[in-house]
């Protein structure tokens, strides 16, 4: 019996090192219990208990197990961590990007209203309004907003995003929506209703896009504060408090020209109407066709926008090595120059703006912390346009 | 004497049964991290997937009506309504698979070769039974699954979504 005892326990002790010590420990131990009481008595110091090299090797071991799992702890944390910094990019983008789909898809498409939208358009009275960095998009939107306390609320509201560029904001590098609820006109003697044109939304309107004669004093823009950087919104919220960087460009259908009957495919462009379709504009008052303005967005198949966001933790990470936020300005050109995550130039494919800013984040120009970058991610959405129904010619 | 002191400390046979629980308490803890882990990359794949179907469907409903591709992943939009399988056929039979189109797309939700894709999206064209003309909406089924090296219509995959999306184009 004492030998089968033996190799049970034995078996039982999987501790290569262990084993031959403890084999003779349980060896003296049986001992004392059973037969050998002579050899017992002989090694009675060594059955008082462990000596120090035995405790020494057993904690040895012990300590190499707990290593192996902390190590299997931590990397079981490195995994989820990532994935919840990935998570949360994702959660808030997709939020946005819906938010910012059914803005754009109840857009009020009318020529008879203004838009504030990126154009590189450098024609004569064109309005050419680039932004370096970060850009800015406002339009109507039939959808609800913060209306004012009083005053008949109407369907509509004024829609406008941007990345917050005020240094002494508390949504700095964050975007910022805003939700302006409109009122019907004429009710209200405090609050600006839909406005129309020739009055403008936030920029001035060139004379070319005017009525002739054009009206004395030109029309001042309504909401000026929308087209100011130094100015704070009002009826705004911060609806992606991880996005920093915003940048919008418009897909053009691909249409034909009713003169010369050429076909054009569909374009990536950052002016908001095709310029392609220049035949028509010869022909005297005929301006169906040729664009100068938006004109209800009728030539926009859809609003193309990327944004790149960066998870809290990762933004932790980031304030810990550049908490003047230097790095994020330099991502996102909030300090006037040309930003790393590069803005839309005209010619680029689908998918390839997505692309560079990706590259530019892997070629790591600014000196962003590695575990940072993982955690700055990039997006793409088409925001499709309904098509216009109130066109006025 | 000596018996005393023996008495007084932990025998074996005890050592050996408090090591044997905790030894079990313990593979049972370590035992549930990769059921947490897998647990987590199931939420975080669900996510990406549901990304990618709403940039799918967005890139869908983007697509001008004379154009026979999207824009954004190049998915192939019949532009007569009446086209795409019948609704008497079910998926993964093979008049399903044949007018299904599949994609790859990489944990960040971008499209890629199959070769280095984690979500597989499935696309396919259902005839719109109301339709009598080329005009109206466009039916179509979109499913992700992952992992992508998987074909969901032979082996179960790991996870997946679907979603059905009629599309207006104008």
């Amino acid at each position: 019996m004492p030998s089968d005892a033996i190799t049970a326990v034995a078996s039982d002790v999987a501790c290569g090192v262990l084993l031959g010590r403890l084999r003779r420990d349980v060896l003296s131990r049986l001992c004392v219990a059973t037969a050998c009481r002579g050899k017992a008595q002989r090694t009675a110091k060594r059955t008082d208990g462990f000596t120090l090299a035995e405790l020494v090797v057993t904690v040895g071991v012990l300590v190499l197990l707990v290593l192996l799992f902390a190590q299997l702890l931590k990397s079981a944390a490195t995994v989820t961590t990532l994935g919840h910094k990935q998570m949360d990019a994702d959660a808030q983008a997709r939020q946005l990007l819906d938010r910012m789909a059914v803005d754009v898809a109840q857009m009020v498409k009318r020529s008879d209203v203004d838009y504030y939208l990126k154009s590189s358009a450098i024609g004569a009275g064109q309005r050419n309004k680039l932004f370096s960095g970060n850009d800015t998009i406002a339009f109507y939107s039939a959808v609800p907003g913060y209306y004012p306390s009083s005053g008949a609320q109407s369907p509509v509201s004024l829609v406008a995003y941007r990345v917050n560029p005020i240094s002494t904001s508390a949504r700095y590098n964050k975007l910022e929506r805003m939700g302006k609820g409109l009122v019907w006109n004429a009710v209200s003697t405090t609050d600006t209703p839909v406005v129309f044109m020739p009055i403008p939304v936030a920029s001035p309107i060139p004379l070319v896009e005017l009525p002739n004669p054009a009206p004395n004093p030109l029309p001042a823009p309504a909401w000026p504060a929308i087209a100011d950087s130094g100015s704070d919104w009002s009826d705004v919220e911060g609806i992606g408090p991880q996005v920093f960087r915003f940048e919008y460009y418009y897909l053009l259908k691909g249409q034909t020209d009713p003169t010369t009957s050429t076909t054009y495919a569909p374009i990536l462009s950052d002016i908001p109407w095709d310029t392609r379709i220049n035949s028509c504009c010869a022909t005297a008052g005929s301006t169906l066709c040729c664009h100068v303005a938006p004109r209800g967005m009728q030539d926009v198949a859809a609003v193309v926008v990327d944004i790149a966001v960066i998870d809290p933790k990762s933004k932790l990470l980031l304030d810990a090595v550049d908490p003047t936020g230097a790095k994020l300005r330099r991502l996102n050109g909030a300090d006037g120059l040309p930003p790393v995550l590069v803005d839309f130039v005209a010619g680029i494919t689908p998918g390839q703006l997505l692309a560079q800013w990706r590259a530019a984040l892997d070629a790591n120009t600014v000196g962003l912390p590695l575990p940072a970058i993982s955690g700055i991610r990039v997006y793409e959405r088409y925001l499709y346009l309904s098509p216009p129904t109130l066109l006025t010619p | 004497m000596r018996k005393l002191r023996a008495t007084a400390a932990f025998s074996l046979v005890e050592v050996t049964l408090a090591l044997g629980i905790a030894a079990f308490c313990l593979i049972a803890v370590f035992g549930l991290i990769p059921v947490g882990v897998q647990t987590n990359r199931n939420a975080n794949s669900q996510t990406a997937a549901t990304n990618i179907i709403a940039a799918v469907v967005s890139d869908l409903r983007a697509t001008p009506k004379a154009n026979t591709t999207s824009t954004q992943f190049g998915i192939s939009v019949p532009t007569d309504a009446r086209t795409g399988v019948a609704q008497t056929c079910l998926p993964c039979a093979t008049c399903w698979v044949a007018q299904t189109q599949t994609f790859a797309f990489d944990s960040q939700g971008q499209p890629v070769i199959p070769q280095n894709g984690r979500y597989r999206l499935s696309v396919t064209s259902v005839a719109n039974p109301t339709a009598t003309a080329p005009g109206g909406a466009v039916f179509m089924v979109l499913k992700v699954t992952w992992p992508a090296s998987v074909d969901p219509c032979t082996v179960t995959p790991s996870g997946s979504i679907e979603n059905f999306a009629m599309l207006d184009r104008k």
